[in-house]
């Protein structure tokens, strides 16, 4: 099987990814900024497991990966 | 209930009032049987204080307030006054609680039901704004576009695999902030590298196994009978609804049936 390669991204209470990381925030490694790592301040990563409640209430469940 | 409004000419005065009637109520199954076509039917129990006709949803509104957004297409098509004076297609409704916008459940009488104010893609079968679906599938998978659902198997042929579903034609999904997807899905096993998702991209995408690309926003579908919801409010211009489903290890089935795909 071929070997997965990810990116750790770091994510805040809003599961905003940050490219570094910082107190508070969770690491998660993903396939999905591999080779667009510019990418990452731009997208939320809701991780499997976990869900996000949107300011209207709408609830995403993990894994989701979307523009902020 | 009513809501009224006034177009005016430019320069002076003069223009019509425009009229949309709404209820409200706790359920679908509360709403009224008899009701004027164009009726809005909005489920909450929050007292309604107006309704408007507008896309923005500013901050510090009345309690109860709620906004109809109109779009360039949806399936629900509101016409005002019988001329028609106004026509649009009706998106989305919130209501604000005092604190922030809630999206509603919310209906629209159209040939003497009440039909479900969103942006529907497919639904058992009927296929609403892309046109239609297609499909491909390589390796251990196969796909099929039913008259009732959309599926995607991996099956025991093989190791590896990859079955897509997309939509013929681009959707714009600047006109709402929620993709949402009713299916199912079920493995035969739990040992294999599996990877089910709904995604959009400007483009539609290929793959082969369960490393397919999930575009520039997606939502993984975990196994299991439920909706789930893709956050599109940040997304814009014109994306491929993607259904794809792969596999990269061990000779387990995975079936993942999708009954329905809309926008909110």
């Amino acid at each position: 099987m071929d070997e997965i390669i990810t990116v750790t991204v770091y994510l805040d209470s809003e599961y905003r990814c940050y490219a570094e990381p910082a107190e508070g925030f969770a690491p998660y490694a993903t396939e999905f900024f591999v080779g667009c790592e510019d990418l990452i301040p731009r997208y939320r990563i809701v991780p499997h497991g976990e869900s996000w409640t949107r300011a209207d209430g709408a609830v995403f469940y993990g894994e989701m990966i979307a523009p902020i | 209930m009513n809501a009224s409004g006034r177009i005016i000419r430019r320069g002076g005065a003069g223009g019509r009032a425009i009229q949309y009637d709404y209820v409200s109520a706790a359920s679908y199954a509360n709403l009224p049987s008899i009701a004027e076509e164009n009726t809005f039917g909005f489920i909450t129990t929050l007292a309604i204080a107006d309704v408007l006709i507008a896309n923005d949803r500013p901050a510090g509104r009345p309690t109860g307030e709620i906004r109809v957004k109109i779009g360039s297409k949806s399936l629900r098509l509101l016409t005002i006054l019988e001329d028609p004076l106004v026509t649009g297609y009706v998106l989305t409704a919130y209501q604000y609680n005092g604190t922030s916008w809630v999206l509603l459940e919310a209906y629209l009488r159209e040939s003497a039901t009440w039909k479900r104010i969103r942006s529907e893609f497919y639904n058992a079968g009927a296929v609403g704004l892309v046109g239609s679906f297609s499909g491909t599938s390589t390796g251990a998978a196969n796909y099929t576009i039913g008259s009732n659902t959309l599926v995607l198997r991996m099956t025991t042929g093989g190791t590896s695999g990859y079955a897509r579903v997309n939509g013929a034609n681009p959707i714009n999904v600047t006109d709402f902030d929620t993709l949402k997807i009713d299916y199912a899905r079920y493995r035969g096993g739990s040992s294999g590298s599996h990877k089910a998702y709904l995604f959009l991209n400007p483009t539609v995408l290929s793959g082969t196994n369960a490393g397919f690309s999930t575009g520039v926003a997606g939502v993984d579908l975990s196994t299991g009978a439920k909706t789930l919801s893709l956050d599109v409010s940040a997304l814009t211009g014109l994306q491929y609804i993607h259904v794809a489903l792969g596999k990269s290890s061990y000779y387990e089935t995975d079936d993942l049936t999708v009954n329905a795909i809309y926008g909110e």
